[in-house]
């Protein structure tokens, strides 16, 4: 069982069995998150197929930053499940509007700092668990920015919350599950 | 948080717990991110509040259910990381992809099917027994040989007929590419700004068309090849703060041609587009030294 960046770093060698290697490490969780943002199995299937070439293509600059592999593979297909999921919703649009919004979500936020992407599975199992126990109304509001990538003006408008509720309650659940991961 | 009023605070909190989510509305976004360039103790939260959101992705693979038998129903299909290692073979650079080329770099070498069948019943002295057994090696050793040609032809042809399928796809990416970056150029309201290389790449230069509607194409050349760890990032910077565009995908030969997404704050009275050297990963707002500079022509 050879680490994260010793695959990475033969992928970055142009090494493809290795990128089947970090596939089978990591396939499952992320196909499960695409599925879990999209539910059809073969959209999910695209997003993940999407994010490997991804990391084909951009194991060398990657490497360098040395930092969490199953991070970065979590964030690249959460926003490309998200972005799939926007175009899919947009289509029925598309033939009567001139200029279809673009669908590639740039998400510098996330790539901001390689720290954000280190995670690791002990905390993040806690962090699933304090996402379990979270009051039913900031949980839903996680799900709907997390799976649905609505924002809060969206979120406000689909609960039929005030936004300023909105805004504190996805707050105040984060700071649970940080609280808890750091525990 | 001491540095912000109990108000304040509390308002920034909200901002950045949004942000960390990717959920803060637009209009808020570049206040926040010109609050988080200059205040490290919101940056080190935001950090913190991202750790959490990556861990509820991560947690998906940490459930109990997730792990268990019956989760294999749920998983892709077999074939999928088949095609995701031909895809990456096909497209491998020209040095890599002649080690690997050969499909049966991986697996054993195709055993010859037959050859357990060369037990031999226990031979008479007689030597015309043995000639046959002889002959019958030989036989065996040559049919061994036909399956394993047969073999390996095959699954030749397959890898090429695969790398032929990935080539073509890749080429009608390339199209499709080409027609999305002509809608941009194409646009009604499409602006033009030619970026000049500035000293620490005095050699590169730029263009960029930018419709508010369509997108952003963007083409550099020459760009310097950079030190491990940093990536370019393309900025727009409008009247209120740069709005980030994202980072460049550099070709080996130093250039990029790019279709990029706008925002509405980028769009919102541009004056200028940069890029600028940053960490691998970019940042929200431009730390690094400038390498290109277009100034945008006023309407």
């Amino acid at each position: 069982m050879q680490s994260d960046h010793h695959l990475l770093d033969q992928i970055a060698n142009g090494n493809a069995e290795a990128l089947g290697q970090l596939y089978d490490a990591h396939a499952r969780i992320a196909f499960a998150l695409a599925k879990r943002v999209l539910a059809r199995h073969e959209d999910a299937e695209e997003v993940v197929q999407d994010v490997f070439a991804y990391v084909w293509r951009e194991a060398v600059r990657y490497e360098a930053s040395r930092a969490s592999v199953a991070g970065w593979l979590v964030m690249l297909t959460r926003t490309r499940a998200i972005d799939k999921l926007r175009s899919r919703q947009a289509r029925p649009d598309l033939n009567q509007a001139a200029d279809p919004a673009p669908v590639i979500d740039a998400s510098v936020s996330h790539l901001a700092n390689p720290e954000s992407l280190a995670v690791s599975s002990d905390d993040a199992r806690r962090i699933g668990v304090a996402l379990t126990a979270l009051p039913v109304e900031q949980r839903s509001l996680i799900d709907l920015a997390y799976f649905e990538g609505l924002s809060q003006s969206d979120i406000a408008e689909r609960t039929k919350t005030p936004l300023g509720t909105v805004k504190t309650r996805m707050r105040t659940a984060l700071q649970t599950m940080r609280a808890a991961m750091s525990s | 948080m001491s540095v912000h009023t109990h108000a304040l605070s509390s308002a920034i909190d909200d901002a950045i717990a949004a942000y960390a989510l990717d959920a803060l509305d637009a209009r808020e976004i570049p206040a926040l991110e010109q609050h988080l360039a200059s205040c490290p103790a919101c940056r080190e939260q935001l950090v913190e509040l991202q750790r959490v959101v990556t861990g509820i992705g991560l947690s998906l693979g940490e459930s109990a259910d997730a792990r268990s038998a019956d989760a294999s129903a749920d998983a892709p299909s077999p074939i999928l990381r088949d095609r995701i290692v031909q895809a990456a073979r096909a497209t491998a650079e020209p040095s890599a992809r002649a080690l690997p080329f050969t499909p049966a770099s991986s697996a054993p070498p195709a055993r010859p099917a037959v050859a357990t069948s060369t037990v031999v019943a226990p031979a008479t002295s007689t030597v015309v027994a043995w000639l046959a057994v002889a002959a019958s090696l030989v036989l065996i050793g040559a049919m061994s040989w036909f399956v394993m040609m047969a073999r390996q032809q095959t699954a030749d042809a397959l890898t090429q007929q695969q790398a032929a399928a990935a080539r073509a796809s890749s080429l009608e990416a390339e199209v499709a590419a080409l027609e999305a970056r002509m809608t941009v150029i194409g646009a009604s309201d499409a602006q033009q700004v030619e970026l000049q290389g500035q000293p620490d790449a005095p050699g590169s230069s730029a263009r960029v068309f930018m419709s508010a509607s369509r997108g952003m194409v963007f083409t550099a050349k020459n760009l310097p090849a950079l030190a491990a760890g940093r990536a370019y990032q393309l900025w727009v910077v409008t009247k209120q703060a740069p709005v980030s565009i994202g980072l460049l995908t550099v070709q080996p030969d130093g250039t990029v041609t790019s279709l990029l997404p706008l925002s509405a704050d980028a769009t919102l009275n541009p004056v200028a587009v940069a890029v600028t050297v940053e960490p691998a990963g970019g940042v929200p707002s431009p730390t690094g030294p400038k390498v290109l500079v277009g100034l945008v022509a006023p309407h």
